[in-house]
């Protein structure tokens, strides 16, 4: 979660948006007594949360699940002799994959 | 009360959301990824539920039902006075909690019913505000003796008086509905020109 990635910073950012516009539609449905209060509360509240808090799991995924089009590689032969294979941007700092 | 808690929790989670969007340096200190998780995950999940619960709870009101303009006429029949019509004398003499006097006797409407019954309620939305209401409105199902039952079962008023006595295996086995002989119900055609309560 403390990666600082652009990327990341914005999934955040949308997911932030996402659970306060779903929070804040909960809140007008609670003091509004109406059959049409639970259509928004449910449709509206509940689907603006809900995307808000799988956006904010795609955001803790481990990176390179994200970055899986463009993903580096470690070859690890033995303990004393490590060697990398990098591919892709080269955003990613640790090796993706470790292939002993 | 509990209406109230959630609007606090959910300020609460606004507001940490809210400073971890302006200062995102706050997930990296010692304790920022559990803040994190509590503000992005655990405290929206918990509103949402606590939500649900409390708009649920609230559907079962009479002011909920009744604040459908068709329901008027039905909310004013409770208020008829006059000790024939049965849901007037339940309502009246709090044998029904007042405040949920529709659902008590309406256990199986709309929502609180089988998935026809939830696809009925928002049938009956999608008429409200997009279509014409019809004048006189009926159930989707003749009226199950179990909305009766539920209190009466068991009770000695009913269970040994005439003619309960006789037909209680017709009414348990919903043969024989309660309305053939109790017939006095709503009556919403014709409530304004009956005398009303107006007591509390």
């Amino acid at each position: 979660m403390a990666d600082n990635s652009p990327r990341l910073q914005r999934r955040l950012k949308i997911a932030a948006y996402l659970l306060i516009a779903g929070l804040v539609i909960e809140v007008v449905t609670l003091y509004w007594t109406s059959p049409i209060s639970f259509i928004f509360f449910i449709g509206l509240s509940g689907t603006l949360v809900a995307l808000g808090v799988i956006v904010t799991s795609l955001r803790s995924w481990p990176h390179n699940l994200l970055t899986a089009a463009s993903p580096s590689y470690v070859v690890v032969t033995s303990p004393s002799n490590t060697s990398f294979i990098s591919r892709g941007n080269g955003r990613s700092p640790k090796p993706a994959f470790a292939l002993l | 009360m509990a209406t109230q808690a959630t609007t606090i929790l959910i300020i609460l989670s606004v507001i940490v959301i809210g400073l971890l969007v302006v200062r995102p340096s706050l997930m990296a200190v010692p304790g920022g990824k559990i803040l994190a998780f509590i503000a992005l995950f655990i405290l929206p999940i918990t509103a949402l539920a606590l939500g649900s619960v409390i708009h649920l709870e609230d559907a079962k009101s009479t002011d909920f039902c009744l604040s459908c303009h068709p329901m008027e006429a039905y909310g004013k029949s409770l208020r008829i006075d006059d000790p024939t019509y049965i849901p007037a004398i339940h309502f009246q003499n709090n044998r029904i909690p007042r405040t949920a006097a529709c659902y008590t006797c309406h256990t199986n409407y709309t929502m609180f019913g089988g998935l026809k019954a939830k696809f009925g309620g928002l049938k009956h939305l999608y008429i409200y505000y997009f279509k014409t209401v019809p004048a006189k409105l009926a159930l989707y199902e003749p009226y199950n003796n179990r909305e009766c039952l539920h209190c009466h079962a068991g009770a000695r008023s009913f269970e040994e008086t005439s003619p309960h006595k006789e037909m209680k295996e017709q009414l348990s086995a919903n043969e024989m509905s309660c309305l053939t002989c109790h017939t006095k119900i709503h009556d919403a055609q014709h409530v304004d020109q009956l005398k009303l309560w107006k007591g509390a």
